[in-house]
């Protein structure tokens, strides 16, 4: 086997590995660790309707909602770093790829990690002012679809398609940084939405990281408004259910 | 079967296939720009940028643009820094060749004969355009000649290139794979993996040499008008020199003509040459190219039928040439034929024993490692007509595993290294402009030990360089393969061990307008064994 080929799939096995093993303990919560319920929206869920911020933190700790934010991000954004890390590995010297690689993988996870103080704040806010939890969830939503439309949100995903090259000290970290950025202004309003989901919120999580990576698979294009449909991702597995149906003949010129 | 023929051995410049061509040109330039059987049309599919075009006057700002469902389906296809670059434009080739003939039987001329000639400029004194596309009159000395394009600004357009032999070179036909293994080793013969790419990423071996580099030497630049604003500082670029206006050019098609011939070339000719590896000198069999982009969800490759319907294609339909029923009349690469086995002559060459893994031809699978050897360490700009020099720093555990590889006695026990220079993440705002690399040891401030490393063409580049654009600015990764150049470089004993000297210079004058920016220079090498 190759070595880039081995590079590939370690690296896939090794992030998905991560993934699953925090998406196990988001859906298995107090079951698989001695540890509240596991999973942040449901805690914002528990909040009673007008509480006081201050009382927010009477009801959740705060080391918890840390813990699960950082399950949440490592379970939903883990699987999407396998090309950056692929680039930061070949443009690295063989003594430095895994330094270098955690130095990504530092940036971009500290990036989203602070980032989980506003948007758990904000749909902390929501869920605050909006009695009705479905109705915090339905408005979180709209605002999330809104933001498919957004022209910064295509530009954001556009870079998050950047591989720049990686000279100097730190690039690999400032490279894991600006990744972070782009992803996080790509998907925050989602996240937020995912946040607030009042029913099988670690459902919703799931099919929110399924729709980030599907929407992730998109090839970069033009700056511009609109919504952005998972297209690729569709015509992928429409193609799959083709081939393995075998309706693909040949094709004479 | 219909053979396609060397233009230059045609027995005279208005030989009857490239008369035919030329009325079978004419007779598609006529047609409406959204007509899907017209030459715009088909130009369109490569690239389209209608306010150049309507620059230049080859459209009118008043013609009614094709309809948005056929620019979706047919327009900015050309596939570039991609595997699926020949594949791609031997679709292409095919259904314009098929679309001229249609001209030719309405024309009542020999449409079942008449095959696109090829241009092999790598032969010796045949670099300049052909004749017919220089004049713009016809052969009864009438002008208008159809194959004649006053936007030819590059040196190939009035004559032979003096600097051609060391500026064109066919060294990728030597490269055994494919599809290499990138991360900044080889990208192989035909480019590295993607899926549907307009432009943007790695150039694959062919594409680099001779493809890029004929582009701009063809197309070329103003020399004194610039581009409407807000790109009034760029110089007017030649149509060769740019993927939208590329098209438009006729000799666009002999020059992918000669590409499409050297990739048949590079599947079986000499009959019987070295393979290493059981791929070698083969297309990928995975599905993920056998069966186009639209297998992992990207558009699906599309051109038009004669009567305007639509021909969907994927590589494993024009993969052989019989099922396309055309042959080439020669496909010997250049002048001369090339070597049968280059590895074994390299390995003579530094002197060493023939490994293991060549003994008898087909040999094992081998293990490849690409590993960074050293970099210069930042980004530079070119500008200007001087050289810019920059020091490569290696690093020592790297450069000593590459050193070792090539030296006599070592313990390497499979192949010789290969050694290949990254030019990262190149952006630009013009197309049209050329440079040349050298390297030398650093330790030479005189530069005697300098080597020729290659020749780099911007092609495409403008497109790829928009931070927020369609390719995320990412540019363009140059990968130069200088194997033989290190091998020069330390039989003459001047590999250091600690760095190496880059020196780029431009062809012509690259202006500060151009703004063209190189990520980072960077040596990798290549293990096979």
């Amino acid at each position: 086997m190759m070595d880039c080929l081995r590079l590939q799939v370690t690296t896939r096995l090794a992030l998905f590995a991560a993934s699953g093993v925090a998406w196990a303990i988001l859906f298995g919560g107090s079951a698989i660790i001695s540890a509240p319920a596991l999973c942040t929206g449901r805690m914002i869920l528990d909040l009673p309707s007008g509480a006081e911020i201050r009382f927010v933190f009477a009801q959740i700790a705060p080391d918890a909602l840390a813990a699960s934010w950082a399950f949440m991000l490592v379970a939903m954004m883990v699987p999407l770093l396998d090309g950056p890390l692929r680039h930061v590995r070949a443009r690295s010297l063989s003594r430095d790829r895994y330094r270098n690689m955690w130095s990504f993988v530092g940036g971009y996870l500290a990036v989203w990690f602070l980032a989980g103080v506003p948007l758990i704040a904000s749909a902390v806010a929501i869920r605050i002012v909006v009695v009705d939890p479905a109705l915090a969830f339905i408005l979180a939503a709209a605002v999330a679809a809104g933001w498919q439309a957004a022209g910064w949100k295509r530009v954001a995903l556009n870079r998050c398609h950047s591989r720049p090259s990686l000279a100097g000290k730190g690039a690999a970290a400032i490279y894991g940084v600006r990744h972070g950025l782009a992803c996080l202004i790509g998907c925050a309003p989602l996240m937020i939405a995912a946040l607030l989901a009042s029913a099988v919120p670690t459902v919703v999580m799931a099919v929110a990281a399924l729709w980030i990576w599907a929407e992730r698979i998109e090839p970069p294009r033009a700056p511009g408004t609109g919504p952005i449909w998972p297209r690729r991702a569709a015509r992928v597995a429409f193609h799959r259910v083709k081939m393995l149906f075998g309706l693909r003949g040949a094709v004479s010129p | 079967m219909h053979t396609r023929e060397n233009v230059y051995d045609l027995g005279s410049d208005w030989a009857d296939p490239v008369l035919w061509y030329a009325r079978g040109v004419k007779a598609m330039k006529a047609k409406a720009l959204a007509d899907p059987t017209g030459w715009h049309f088909y130009a369109g599919i490569h690239g389209y940028l209608r306010f150049l075009w309507d620059f230049h006057g080859i459209t009118n700002p008043a013609d009614a643009a094709p309809l948005a469902a056929d620019m979706a389906t047919y327009f900015d296809q050309c596939q570039h820094q991609s595997w699926f670059f020949l594949p791609w434009h031997r679709g292409y080739l095919f259904a314009l060749e098929r679309q001229i003939k249609h001209e030719i039987a309405l024309l009542g001329g020999p449409h079942e004969t008449w095959a696109l000639p090829y241009w092999n400029y790598v032969e010796a004194g045949r670099s300049a355009v052909p004749p017919a596309f220089r004049t713009p009159d016809w052969p009864d000395g009438i002008g208008n000649n159809p194959l004649f394009i006053a936007q030819r600004w590059g040196v190939l357009a009035t004559g032979p290139d003096p600097d051609f032999e060391r500026r064109v070179n066919l060294n990728p036909m030597t490269d055994r794979e494919f599809s290499g293994p990138g991360n900044g080793g080889s990208t192989g013969f035909g480019g590295r993996p993607t899926g549907f790419n307009w432009t943007g990423g790695d150039n694959g071996g062919a594409e680099w040499q001779p493809h890029n580099i004929l582009h701009v030497l063809i197309g070329g630049s103003h020399p004194t008008d610039f581009l409407p604003p807000p790109n009034d500082t760029i110089a007017v670029p030649g149509l060769m020199s740019l993927p939208q206006t590329a098209g438009l050019d006729p000799i666009f098609y002999l020059h992918h003509c000669n590409i499409d011939r050297l990739w048949e070339s590079w599947n079986r000719f000499p009959a019987g040459k070295v393979a290493i590896n059981p791929n070698d000198w083969r297309n990928p069999s995975g599905a993920n190219w056998q069966d186009g982009p639209a297998s992992t969800g990207d558009r699906a490759f599309a051109m038009p039928n004669t009567d305007g319907t639509r021909w969907d294609f994927v590589p494993r339909d024009i993969e052989r040439l019989a099922d396309l029923d055309y042959a080439y009349a020669d496909l010997t690469p250049g002048g001369v034929a090339p070597i049968s086995d280059p590895m074994a002559v390299r390995v003579a060459n530094l002197g060493l024993s023939q490994p293991a893994a060549m003994a008898g031809g087909v040999a094992m699978a081998t293990e490849t490692t690409v590993e960074l050897v050293g970099s210069v360490g930042g980004s530079l700009k070119l500008s200007g007509d001087g050289a810019t020099r920059r020091t490569m720093r290696l690093d020592p555990p790297a450069a000593s595993r590459l050193t070792n590889s090539l030296s006599v006695g070592n313990a390497i026990s499979g192949l010789p290294d290969r050694a290949f220079l990254n030019l990262e993440n190149v952006r630009s705002r013009s197309d049209a402009v050329l440079f040349e690399v050298h390297i030398g040891s650093a330790d030479d401030p005189d530069g005697a030990s300098r080597q020729f490393a290659g020749t780099v063409s911007l092609f495409g580049t403008t497109l790829a360089s928009d931070p927020d654009g369609g390719h995320a600015g990412n540019g363009i990764t140059h990968v130069l393969e200088i194997t033989d150049v290190m091998d020069r470089l330390h039989l003459g004993g001047a590999v250091g061990i600690e760095a190496l000297d880059v020196v780029l210079t431009p062809v012509g004058v690259i202006s500060e307008a151009a703004a063209v920016e190189i990520g980072n220079i960077s040596l990798y090498r290549q293990s096979e064994g």
